[in-house]
């Protein structure tokens, strides 16, 4: 390079520099309605990186992951006084790769008249609540009455038809841990869609997933206690509103919660084409 | 008892990561409206205007009998500047090996601009103002005649309410603007430029053009479909060649490509999903989109709008716009030659030259 | 009767699925290309004759703001009129109306409604024909245009091709609560990505039916303004469409709105629009599949995931039946891992969408923290969701092609100082438009630039000012 070329160069810089400085030291940003991000070469590395690292990692931390959630589970047990015993079963979480989870030999009961007058009580209760709600209240009157329409679906239900119950609980947890499991394993590809294609350090990326699958590995044996202890308590009537709206939707609103705490860090004055 | 240990901790966990959505919910930081530029108008001498109305509102606080000309100053909002006129040394920034001046500077008449000099804010000049080759101008109001010769960079916008030349080879970024005459010598690269006329090169004539109708053939709108009832606007869905000397009464929905022979005349508008070629000597009544290429051949009058979402080439002697009816050019690219006039404005997105 | 149920718990998620993917799609493509906006850098031209109608009703807290406004936009004047159509309004906005008249009789000519049937379509499509300008535009009366707003939607109609064009939304008043401020989200979602994203894909940019406009000869090719629904927005975009016209959305043409500030008139808000989106979808279906073949595929494809929006609310609601109804029965929707690892990943990607395209209409917005707000979005879809599924329920029961639905005005909020302001010389009453800090003492407000003599300061002009001195 010459260096007349070079001079031109430096100069070129200098101009895109000054280009973009307002006169207070500010950067001049392109109007929002016609901004768009780059896609660097580097995001595209994050993209594909960071996923494939992680999922592979996932899959080797899993086992002991699980050996922690059966540790949880043994100290639950003894504390709680849960009949039965801890079983460890082998499931096939992906294909040809196993995992042992834990749960409890103990099954839960049809509900009885009883059970079925204080859930349909419950209901009644809480629907008549929500019609007290005061207009900036409507959404959790809207939550709340979601709750109750699944948990009268529950009522009518066990009112009407006899047992067995199609479900047992320690089917219904291994199944429920499974779908948790793949959650995590998914976490990292899908903050890859929508979080690392952003400009964002490298630290906050890696920072943003290892909290969120961390979080998520403590927050599911917790999640799955609760559903046994109710169902446990108050019988199989608590299961459908338990699955329905305390599941698996609970575990993707956390992975909001940390992905809009990522994505508010952002780098956004690289937006411009 | 333990039940309730047990969902403290459960919903306690849960909602760790809550916690800055919740600090925002009950604290919000970010609750202004998106600012919507509501005196922003389409002026393109509105960063100018701006400029000067804040500029007078400084000046207007200052007692200028208390310095010396090229000696600096501050002005109450703490901004510093410098008053020239004539010839001087401006002050440079602490390190002058890179011939800086970080001050907004008021240039009376015949103030002797340096040359190789990076003005990093802007200059007032209260009557005409000739810059240097071979700098650099964040942004220049002249209140009178502007020059910016060859080899410059004009960084933000430039305006002149007289007239304003442009020398060869220098970057106009942003915009720039005259009130009378905006002239472009060739190699001039540009953004956004305006003025009653801007003519580029050399031009022989700057008149309204105005085509005979009596030696032209009436275009027959064949196997094209009306889009209005009783309208004049015909749709075609492949490509379209209108025959040179071609009168054409109505506008032109093309899906294709669209190519206009010599010396036709248009009475409407044209718009085309491929590329437009238009040959020379042709006169268009209406506007012109199109989201392809579009090359105006030489000697071409253009009335209205010109929008294209690739490029624009207009060709030696060809007049856009109209005395009466400015216009506007728009286009990622537009390269503009040698003796044309365009009366409006000209917005490249990308890259805009004078060839 | 389980593998019916099966089936169809099937279909309603793969519809879903390929709402979900429209929504990726949409968001990636507004991230990473450049918006299309060819029209918007039009500065000069012989600008055509524009009538701008402002339906009214019951408007007096805000309509003195909104006239404010409009007589301050860049148009050349004698090209631009103000039709404010009165729709029976029973508070003072008939009074504020004819004071304006009063003031600009050139500009602003008022129509004051007492009879036909009430609503905004059904006033518009009265007026319209009143005013032979070649552009309509249509405002509400809760929005405040920009000086260059006019100006940027007439623009797109120099392409004779273009028949409506809508502009970007802006909530006003974010900081009145948590809805608002989730409001303002949601339409940022809406118009930042969705809407410029269609636009850029050449697909179904829908017209919004306020900051924006239409042709009046492509109007009157189409039967102009349907009174016979609740979305005549809606409607005008599909036959708009379906005539060969273009709809073009600039993202560039913002324009501020007051959003509802009470849920219950959010409710009412979202019910109105869902009812009549619903019966454009009725009314629009058949024709739009019908235009596979002549428009391109992904046009069809778009306009019929348009139509089918307000839909998506009950098809969740019956999927979560399905789902219900087939968990009681003990029914296996698949076999083993598979339909576990499926199931989990459409809970994964599926709700997620929508949050990845409002949390990228922010980073565009470059927004700060508004964005952590994003999980109690979830929330306003709920209540969205349930208001949506069943005012559909009733409009399937009751009136799938009702002509005579009831128009539910927006409650109006502003607490502004416009009530009976019409004297012609406000100055914006607190709008959120800045007025800049010029010192109105040395100049006047500008629209071209000065020449040096006609500058003043301290009775002396710049130059005088500037250079003459004769202490040093």
């Amino acid at each position: 390079m010459g260096t007349s070329t070079k001079i031109l160069l430096k100069r070129d810089r200098m101009v895109e520099e000054l280009r973009r400085m307002g006169v207070y030291g500010s950067v001049i940003h392109m109007h929002r309605s016609m901004a768009a991000f780059k896609l660097p070469t580097e995001s595209l590395i994050n993209f594909l990186g960071i996923p494939i690292i992680f999922v592979l990692l996932c899959f080797v931390a899993f086992p002991y992951m699980t050996d922690f959630w059966t540790e949880i589970f043994i100290f639950a047990h003894s504390f709680f006084k849960f009949p039965g015993e801890v079983n460890v079963t082998s499931y096939e979480v992906f294909p040809y790769y196993y995992l042992d989870l834990p749960s409890f030999t103990m099954n839960a009961g049809w509900p009885s008249t009883l059970h079925l007058i204080i859930s349909a009580s419950f209901v009644i209760v809480l629907f008549l609540i929500t019609l007290l709600f005061p207009d900036r209240l409507i959404p959790l009157a809207y939550l709340f009455r979601a709750v109750c329409a699944i948990q009268t679906t529950a009522i009518l239900y066990f009112a009407v038809f006899s047992p067995p119950f199609p479900y047992s609980l320690t089917g219904y947890t291994g199944c429920l841990m499974r779908a948790e499991i793949i959650i995590i394993s998914l976490t990292p590809i899908l903050f890859a869609f929508t979080l690392y294609v952003f400009k964002m350090s490298l630290f906050q990326k890696i920072l943003v997933s290892l909290m969120t699958i961390g979080h998520l590995a403590v927050f599911i044996p917790l999640q799955m206690l609760v559903h046994i202890y109710l169902i446990k308590m108050f019988s199989f009537i608590a299961m459908p509103v338990l699955f329905f709206m305390f599941g698996l939707i609970i575990t993707v609103f956390i992975i909001i919660g940390f992905y809009s705490w990522g994505v508010s860090r952002v780098d956004v004055t690289q937006s411009g084409l | 008892m333990k039940l309730l240990l047990l969902l403290l901790i459960t919903v306690g966990w849960f909602l760790l990561p809550f916690i800055p959505s919740v600090r925002e919910l009950l604290r919000p930081t970010d609750t202004e409206p998106l600012r919507v530029v509501s005196r922003e108008s389409s002026a393109i001498s509105f960063f100018a205007n701006n400029f000067r109305r804040y500029f007078l509102s400084q000046a207007d606080q200052f007692d200028f009998s208390t310095i010396r000309d090229f000696e600096p100053a501050t002005f109450p909002d703490g901004t510093p500047f410098v008053r020239v006129q004539g010839q001087g040394t401006f002050p440079l920034t602490n390190n002058p090996s890179e011939s800086m001046v970080d001050y907004l500077v008021i240039a009376g008449e015949d103030t002797v601009f340096p040359e190789d000099t990076a003005f990093l804010r802007e200059i007032y000049g209260v009557k005409s103002v000739k810059g240097a080759r071979n700098s650099i101008y964040r942004a220049i109001l002249a209140e009178e005649d502007l020059l910016v010769p060859e080899e410059c960079i004009i960084l933000r916008w430039a305006h002149a309410v007289h007239s304003f030349d442009v020398g060869e080879n220098t970057r106009l970024h942003g915009r720039a603007s005259a009130e009378k005459n905006l002239r472009l010598a060739s190699g001039v690269l540009f953004e956004w430029i305006a003025a009653p006329v801007i003519s580029i090169g050399h031009v022989e004539e700057v008149n309204d053009v105005k085509k005979d109708d009596s030696r032209l053939t009436p275009f027959e709108f064949k196997d094209m479909i009306k889009m209005t009832k009783g309208g004049d606007t015909y749709r075609s869905v492949g490509d379209l060649n209108i025959p040179n000397r071609s009168l054409v009464t109505g506008s032109l929905v093309i899906k294709g490509d669209l190519d206009i022979g010599e010396e036709t005349v248009v009475r409407g508008n044209l718009k085309c999903d491929g590329k437009i070629s238009i040959g020379d000597g042709c006169a268009v009544e209406g506007s012109i989109v199109t989201r392809s290429a579009l090359h105006i051949g030489e000697k071409c009058a253009i009335k209205g709008p010109i929008i294209s979402e690739e490029e624009v080439t207009v060709a030696t002697g060809s007049v856009i716009g109209m005395d009466k009816g400015k216009t506007t050019i728009s286009a990622p690219n537009v390269y503009l030659h040698n003796g044309v006039v365009i009366k409006g404005m000209v917005v490249a997105q990308r890259e805009g030259k004078t060839v | 009767m389980e593998k019916i149920l099966i089936i169809s718990l099937y279909v309603v998620i793969t519809i879903i699925i390929l709402y979900t993917i429209r929504h990726y799609l949409f968001a990636f493509n507004r991230l990473f290309s450049k918006p299309r906006q060819p029209y918007v850098d039009i500065g000069a031209a012989d600008w055509p004759s524009v009538t701008i109608f402002v339906p009214c009703h019951n408007e007096q807290a805000v309509i003195a703001d909104m006239l404010e406004n409009l007589l301050r936009v860049d148009y050349p004047r004698d090209k631009f009129l103000i039709v404010p159509i009165n729709d029976r309004s029973k508070d003072n906005t008939q009074a504020i109306l004819e004071d304006y008249a009063a003031n600009y009789p050139d500009l602003i000519k008022p129509v004051h409604r007492k009879k036909g049937i009430a609503g905004k379509a059904a006033a518009l499509r009265e007026v319209s024909p009143l005013f032979d300008t070649e552009i309509h535009l249509v405002f509400d009366a809760d929005y405040l245009p920009g000086r260059g707003l006019i100006k940027q939607l007439v623009a797109p109609f120099f392409d004779p091709e273009v028949g409506a064009v809508m502009g970007r939304v802006v909530p006003h008043n974010v900081n009145h609560s948590l809805l608002t401020r989730l409001l303002d989200l949601e339409r940022s979602g809406g118009y930042q990505v969705d809407q410029q994203a269609r636009m850029n894909l050449n697909m179904v940019p829908q017209f919004g039916g306020t900051v924006g406009g239409v042709r009046a000869s492509a109007l009157k090719q189409i039967g102009g303004w349907r009174n016979d629904t609740l979305a005549e927005d809606t409607d005008i975009t599909m036959k708009m469409i379906l005539n060969g016209w273009q709809v073009v959305y600039q993202n560039r043409s913002e324009c501020y709105e007051e959003v509802p500030e009470s849920w219950f008139a959010r409710m009412r808000q979202i019910r109105r629009w869902a009812t009549g989106h619903n019966q454009a979808l009725a009314k629009y279906f058949i024709p739009m599949v019908r235009q596979f073949g002549k428009f391109p595929f992904f046009t069809v494809i778009d306009g019929l995931m348009l139509l089918g929006v307000y839909l998506m609310s009950l098809l969740l609601v019956i999927g979560w039946g399905l789902s219900l109804t087939l968990f009681y029965m003990g029914a296996s929707i698949g076999t083993g891992i598979l339909i576990i690892l499926a199931v989990s990943t459409y809970n994964t990607f599926g709700n997620f969408a929508t949050f990845f395209e409002v949390a990228s209409a922010t980073r565009l917005d470059r927004t700060e923290s508004r964005i952590l707000l994003v999980p109690f979005l979830s929330l306003c879809f709920l209540v969205s969701l349930l208001t949506v599924a069943v005012a559909t329920i009733k409009q399937i029961i009751t009136a799938p092609f009702d002509s005579t639905l009831k128009w539910q005005k927006t409650q109006r909020f502003r607490n502004g100082n416009g009530n009976g302001n019409g004297n012609g010389n406000g100055n914006g009453n607190g709008n959120g438009h800045s007025n800049g800090n010029g010192n109105g003492r040395l100049i006047e407000e500008p629209t071209r630039g000065y020449a040096y003599n006609f500058l003043y300061v301290n009775g002396r002009t710049v130059p005088e000012h500037i250079f003459n001195h004769d202490r040093l």
